[in-house]
This record gives structure tokens, C-alpha cells and sequence, in this order.
């Protein structure tokens, strides 16, 4: 037994040096990248909030001016106001449009599944100002297509462009196409998940289409749904390209966002510190949205 | 057990790896540190040997390397020319400042006050009455000192749709010595566009430039600084203003241009419209372009003012690397504008130039491209000084350590042409922006 001894207290140190000094090393670099372009700069980003950093030169502190400034401040909230309404209308939008198409495309009664699959899926590897062009040369006012279309049979054309609401209306409706395709990916891995069992015993009991898919799909997708929903959340709150190529916010700075104008205010018009508290607002804003999704997800779950 | 132990110990190097990664990676950084400071080596140049930067699309320097192979020719100097990209050539410059390295001589896109204090005088070539260079378009510091000559200029310019004009019967002045006033234009316009049923009268270039230009030949100054370096707008700029916000009604202009970004570059190009207001660089791309109609350049409306806002192409510029360098460097730059030699390098680059008096041969085989530089060459001498009051202005603020990062113009004149504000509130906003830029 005293000869055996040595083995048991020298063992736990060196198996912790086999299996932790490997994986620290290997997650060595993500750490490194995650402090200096993460950490690093929130930190940074945090402190300028508090300051009125002009992006040249010298900075002064300031406290919470800058938090203040913006809860009195019109352009702010129409921007703030704006994104909401784009969410709002982006997320549920795209979320049906991708259930029905994911839904469509597992049906054993489709036809050319991989070549939809595909078709369905080519918006989404475009780049958000490749799209903002293409739906432009749709959706241009004075020289679009489909104005092209109107006009040569007998309409009027659609201030698509000029009128603020219409313009915005253009960027839901290329936001929804170009993200369709993810979110139907999502929908189609997750429907292929449940069991046909559960549909052929909803059949044998007189259930139709619409029944199965409001008592079967719908709850057996959830976790996929609340990801949906939360991913295309977060990323039509910070929607910037596509609104750039579009209509450039406009008309006017009517459809200007969060992120543009938190874009405009730090790096044009050279106020990284008021900048940088609505960056921090609108991070709030977000950690909110999460945290709720996170909790209602949760709920459903434990039913 | 624990011998094990040892061993491992040496062959995995469980210190030593870890003292021996983060010295890896320091001495990887200063090996990539040392390199990138050495780049900047080939800069700072003899007597014999100058280095000249440059930066333009690839196959648009023809001009210079012409100029340079001649030069060494005649003065047996060897001009290193270098083209260096766009996108990062100011932060090129200032890294090379830093690093005592900069060029000898470059054509820069605006002064920065990182190295504006490095710059040769150039006023011997500025002044030489032979060179009839134009003194509207020179930085000059306090001290009366020529920090940079323009290598050419651009301006506005008109550009019509001959066809449709030709097609309505309504004239067009073809000489800026008889030129019209914008309501004379704007009328001819609106008539072309009823009798042709055309879609706009005109599309205006979303461009803080090409209202300062309309401004001007309205009699006003745009926002102008007083003394004091307090910036305000005058009666006529408010009055140019509103007319320009009024135009925007979807017939005489298209409101989405200024309102959301639409293209009236592609507008134009596209036939529907009379006339477009852009910059003079559009005549090469108008030249191979458009075929479908007869396009040409008409002189730019005067009310009364003959003006418009002429910005440089690039700013010829000299560093004090050294004595013997710096010389050569004067003297390559004073061999450069010799009207003959400046001309041969307008021709072959396709300048403007900003010598009065010349007459280069471009290389364009469209008629109305060459009637169009011809027209442009004939306009630069008769604009009012006032046309190149920003180009200084943006000098002096250099100069003073500022610099307008965001002119406010075709945002505010957006929301105000979009029925959000005023064309008054705009400009109150706009004057309010450049006084929190380069104000004082």
C-alpha cells in the first residue's frame, strides 16, 4: 500500500496536465481573437459612452450625459421607433413565409425538391447589398421594373422610393426573401425530426392537414421556432445594408435605423461617445429581447 | 510514477512550452513589426533618383509614366513612380510620416496635417507667369507659402439630351461667353420635356459639390465662413435653396434622387430625361456609354454669376526628404508644369487642366467628348473665384487641424425636400453642422 501511494497523489496532477493544457493551447487563439476584437473593444465602446470622444484627440468624461441626451433626443427614437416597426413587420413575416415553404418542400407530395431547395436557398448567400441592388432595380421608383410593368398597363407609378412607408414596406419584402431560405433550412431539419408515428396516429383518428400541422408540427418545432424567432429578431434590429442600397434609409431620414444611425452620428458626424451610449442602448434592447425569448421558451418547454 | 512524470515533463516541455508560445508569438510580432517598417524604405530619394506616388485606377497613369520615362530622358533622373491604392493611401502617408519615409514628390487627395509641415514651397512654379497657373485652386499657408498645386480639376457640368432637344425644337446655348440663366434652362427644359414626353426636366447628382456650384452662379456663397471662422448663409443661397428644394416636384426633378439615393446618372443614361447636372469625369464614361442618343455638354448657367465649385483631381505635392532630394524633387515638379510638358500630361491622362492656355489633344474618338473638354477648357478661366472657395477652405481647416468628415448638405436637404423640414431649417442645420465641425 506505501508503495502504491505515490501513484494515487501524482496521478490527478498529470492527467490535469494532459487534458487541460492541450485544450489551452487549442482554445488559446479564440480566446485571444475574443478579448482584443470582442472584449476589448465593448470595454472601449463602454468607456466612450461615458465621455465626449470625438473619434480625434482628447476625451472628457462626462457621466451619463450622453444616456441623457438621448432619452430627449426626437431623431433617436424616430430611428429606435422605426427598427421596432421593421422587426415587427420582418420577423412574423419571414417566419411564415419560411414555415410554409419548409412545409411544402417535406411534403411527400412535392415534386423537384432539391432543385426548390436550392432556388429557395441562393437569397440567402447573397450578400445584403447584392439584394438591396437587385430589389432596386425592381422596386426603383422612376426607372423599376415593376413601376415598368404598371405603367404599361395603364397605372400609375408607386412612389416605391418617395413615399416612407411604401419604401419600407420594399425592404421587408427583400429582407423576407433574402432570409427564407435559413430559416426554412431550420424548419425542414426540425419537421423531418418528428416522428410520423404522431401522423399516422393523428390520421387514424380522423385528424386532417391543417389539425396535424396546429397539433403535431407546430409544438414539435418549437425550439426551431423560438430560434427563428430569435435569430431574425436580433438580426432585423440591426439591419443596415440592405436599407443602405435600398433606399439609403430614406426618403429623407425616414427609414434611418438603429444601426445607421448610430453609424451616422459616430463615425460621420464624428460623436463616437453619444455614439456609443445608443450602442449600448440598443445592446440592452437586444440582451432584453433574448432574455425574454429565453423565458417564454422555457415556459413552453416545461408545460 | 513519477519518473513518468519527469519525462513527460522534458518532452512535452510543460513550462518551457508555456514560457515558450507567448515568446513565439512576441518575437513573430516584432519580426512582422520590423518588416512593416522597413517597407517604407524605398522612400527619400537622391538626386539622381526620385520617388513619386501616385494613385489611380490601373491603366488611367498613362500620363505619368509618359511624363516620367521623358523626364529621365531629358534630365537623367530615374522617378520611381508608385501606385498606391485608394482605399488606405492617406493612412499610407501618415504611417510613411512616421516613419520618416514619405515619397519625394505625390499627388495626394487632400493635405493632412500629419506631414503638411514636411511640404516644399512651391510657390517659384505657383508664380511663374509663363506656367499661367490658376492661383483660385493653390493651398497657400498663412505665410503665403504654396503647399500644393492642383495636377487638374473637375467641375460641374450641364449635360443635355441633344436628341430630345433636336426633337422638340428648343436651342441651347453652345458657348459659355453666351450662356443662360438656370430659369432660362430650367424653362427650355421643361418645354423639351412636355413636347417630348420625357419622364424629368433634370436630374441633379445627390452632391453637396454640384449645389455649391448652383448656388454660386445664384449669386451666393453657400456657407461661407466670416472672419472669426463662423459659418452663416446668405439672402441668395436662401433663395437658390428653396428654388432647388421647389424643383424636386417629380416632373421638373425626381425627388427620390435626393430623397433616397436613386442613380440620375442611370436616369440620364437611360433617355427619359432632358438634362443632367453631374461632374466633368462623366464625359469619358458618357463617351463610350451612351449610343442610343446624341448627348453634349452646354455651358454652365450663369445668374448672374459664371461659376462652379472646381475641386482638384489630385494636389501636387513636394517632401523635404533631404537637401539634394528636395531639390530635384522642385525641380521635376518645375519641369512638370512647363505649359508643354503639362499639356502632353493632360492629353495622355485626360486632366482638365489648371493651366490657363492649352489646348490638349484628348484621346476620345466621340465628337461630343472632345466638344465637351473643348467647352470645359473654354469655362475654367471665366469662373468667379468664389468657385474655388471650398477647395481652399478644406485646406485651411487641414491647416488648422480640422476637417469636414460629413458635409450635412444631402441629408438635410433630403428630409426637407422629403416635406420633413423646411429648406430654411435645413439650411440651419447645415450651417450648425460645419460650425461643430470647422467652425472657429
Amino acid at each position: 500500500m506505501t508503495e502504491r501511494a505515490p501513484d494515487v497523489s501524482v496521478s490527478p496532477p498529470r492527467s490535469r496536465s494532459k487534458y487541460t493544457l492541450a485544450p489551452l493551447v487549442l482554445i488559446a487563439a479564440n480566446v485571444v481573437l475574443f478579448a482584443l476584437f470582442f472584449l476589448w473593444p465593448a470595454v472601449i465602446g463602454l468607456v466612450y459612452s461615458f465621455t465626449n470622444y470625438t473619434g480625434v484627440g482628447a476625451f472628457q468624461f462626462v457621466g451619463l450625459d450622453n444616456y441623457q441626451r438621448l432619452f430627449g433626443d426626437s431623431t433617436f427614437f424616430d430611428a429606435l421607433t422605426r427598427t421596432l416597426l421593421y422587426t415587427v413587420l420582418f420577423v412574423p413575416l419571414n417566419f411564415v413565409f419560411s414555415l410554409l415553404i419548409a412545409n411544402v418542400l417535406v411534403s411527400k407530395h412535392a415534386k423537384g425538391v432539391s432543385v426548390a431547395r436550392v432556388f429557395f436557398f441562393i437569397p440567402w448567400l447573397l450578400s445584403p447589398i447584392v439584394v438591396g441592388v437587385l430589389w432596386r432595380w425592381l422596386f426603383g421608383e422612376n426607372f423599376g421594373l415593376v413601376n415598368y410593368f404598371i405603367e404599361k398597363f395603364g397605372g400609375s407609378a408607386v412612389p416605391w422610393q418617395s413615399n416612407a412607408d411604401l419604401s419600407l414596406m420594399v425592404v421587408v419584402v427583400a429582407a423576407s426573401w433574402a432570409w427564407t431560405g435559413f430559416s426554412m433550412l431550420l424548419f425542414i431539419a426540425a419537421i423531418k425530426n418528428v416522428p410520423t408515428s404522431y401522423y399516422e396516429a393523428a390520421a387514424l383518428d380522423g385528424a386532417g392537414a391543417w389539425r396535424q400541422f396546429i397539433s403535431i408540427t407546430l409544438p414539435s418545432i418549437a425550439p426551431t421556432s423560438f430560434i427563428v424567432i430569435l435569430l431574425n429578431t436580433i438580426h432585423a434590429m440591426k439591419e443596415y445594408p440592405l436599407f443602405a442600397s435600398l433606399n439609403n434609409g430614406g426618403p429623407g431620414t425616414t427609414n434611418n435605423l438603429l444601426v445607421q444611425y448610430i453609424y451616422q452620428t459616430g463615425f460621420k458626424s464624428g460623436q463616437i461617445g453619444y455614439a456609443s451610449a445608443a450602442s449600448f442602448v440598443l445592446m440592452l434592447i437586444l440582451m432584453v429581447v433574448a432574455i425574454v425569448q429565453m423565458m417564454v421558451n422555457r415556459r413552453v418547454e416545461n408545460r | 510514477m513519477i519518473n513518468v512524470g519527469a519525462r513527460r515533463s522534458r518532452r512535452l516541455g510543460r513550462g518551457g512550452m508555456r514560457r515558450l508560445v507567448p515568446l513565439a508569438a512576441v518575437a513573430t510580432a516584432g519580426a512582422l513589426l520590423l518588416s512593416a517598417c522597413g517597407s517604407g524604405s524605398d522612400s527619400g530619394g537622391t538626386s539622381k533618383s526620385l520617388t513619386f506616388w501616385i494613385s489611380t485606377v490601373p491603366g488611367q497613369d498613362a500620363g505619368w509614366k509618359k511624363m516620367v520615362a521623358q523626364y529621365k530622358k531629358e534630365a537623367g533622373v530615374d522617378v520611381k513612380l508608385v501606385n498606391i491604392p485608394y482605399d488606405g493611401y492617406d493612412a499610407k502617408l501618415r504611417n510613411a510620416a512616421q516613419a520618416n519615409s514619405l515619397p519625394d514628390v505625390a499627388a495626394v487627395p487632400k493635405l493632412d496635417p500629419i506631414w503638411s509641415n514636411k511640404l516644399i514651397d512651391l510657390s517659384s512654379i505657383a508664380n511663374n507667369k509663363s506656367n499661367k497657373i490658376n492661383a483660385n485652386f493653390l493651398a497657400k499657408d498663412s505665410s503665403g507659402k504654396v503647399l500644393s498645386i492642383p495636377s487638374d480639376i473637375t467641375a460641374s457640368g450641364m449635360f443635355i439630351n441633344k436628341s430630345l432637344f433636336e426633337k422638340a425644337g428648343v436651342s441651347y446655348p453652345t458657348s459659355p461667353s453666351k450662356t443662360w440663366t438656370w430659369t432660362e434652362f430650367i424653362k427650355a427644359a421643361n418645354e423639351v420635356r412636355e413636347k417630348t414626353k420625357a419622364k424629368y426636366s433634370l436630374t441633379f447628382d445627390q452632391s453637396p459639390s454640384r449645389l455649391r456650384a448652383m448656388v454660386y452662379e445664384m449669386g451666393g456663397k453657400y456657407v461661407h465662413a466670416d472672419s472669426s471662422g463662423k459659418f452663416s448663409v446668405d439672402a441668395a443661397t436662401k433663395k437658390a435653396v428653396n428654388t432647388f428644394v421647389g424643383w424636386n416636384d417629380d416632373k421638373t426633378m425626381p425627388k427620390s434622387v435626393w430623397t433616397s439615393g436613386a442613380d440620375p446618372s442611370a436616369m440620364f443614361q437611360s433617355g427619359d430625361v432632358v438634362a443632367y447636372w453631374s461632374g466633368v469625369w462623366q464625359v469619358a464614361s458618357f463617351a463610350e456609354s451612351i449610343n442610343k442618343f446624341e448627348w453634349a455638354s452646354v455651358p454652365t448657367p450663369a445668374q448672374p454669376v459664371q461659376a462652379s465649385d472646381v475641386n482638384s483631381g489630385g494636389l501636387m505635392v513636394g517632401f523635404n526628404n533631404n537637401g539634394a532630394a528636395a531639390t530635384a524633387a522642385q525641380k521635376f515638379m518645375s519641369w512638370l508644369y512647363e505649359p508643354a510638358h503639362y499639356q502632353a500630361l493632360c492629353a495622355a491622362s485626360g486632366f482638365l487642366p489648371v493651366e490657363s492656355g492649352l489646348s490638349p489633344k484628348y484621346p476620345f474618338k466621340s465628337e461630343a467628348a472632345q466638344a465637351a473638354f473643348k467647352l470645359y477648357n473654354e469655362s475654367i478661366p471665366l469662373y468667379a473665384p468664389i468657385s474655388g472657395y471650398f477647395n481652399t477652405a478644406q485646406t485651411n481647416w487641414v491647416l488648422k487641424g480640422k476637417s469636414l468628415t460629413e458635409d450635412p448638405t444631402k441629408t438635410e436637404l433630403g428630409k426637407a425636400i422629403n416635406g420633413q423640414q423646411s429648406a430654411d431649417k435645413a439650411l440651419d442645420n447645415i450651417v450648425a453642422g460645419y460650425n461643430q465641425q470647422v467652425g472657429g
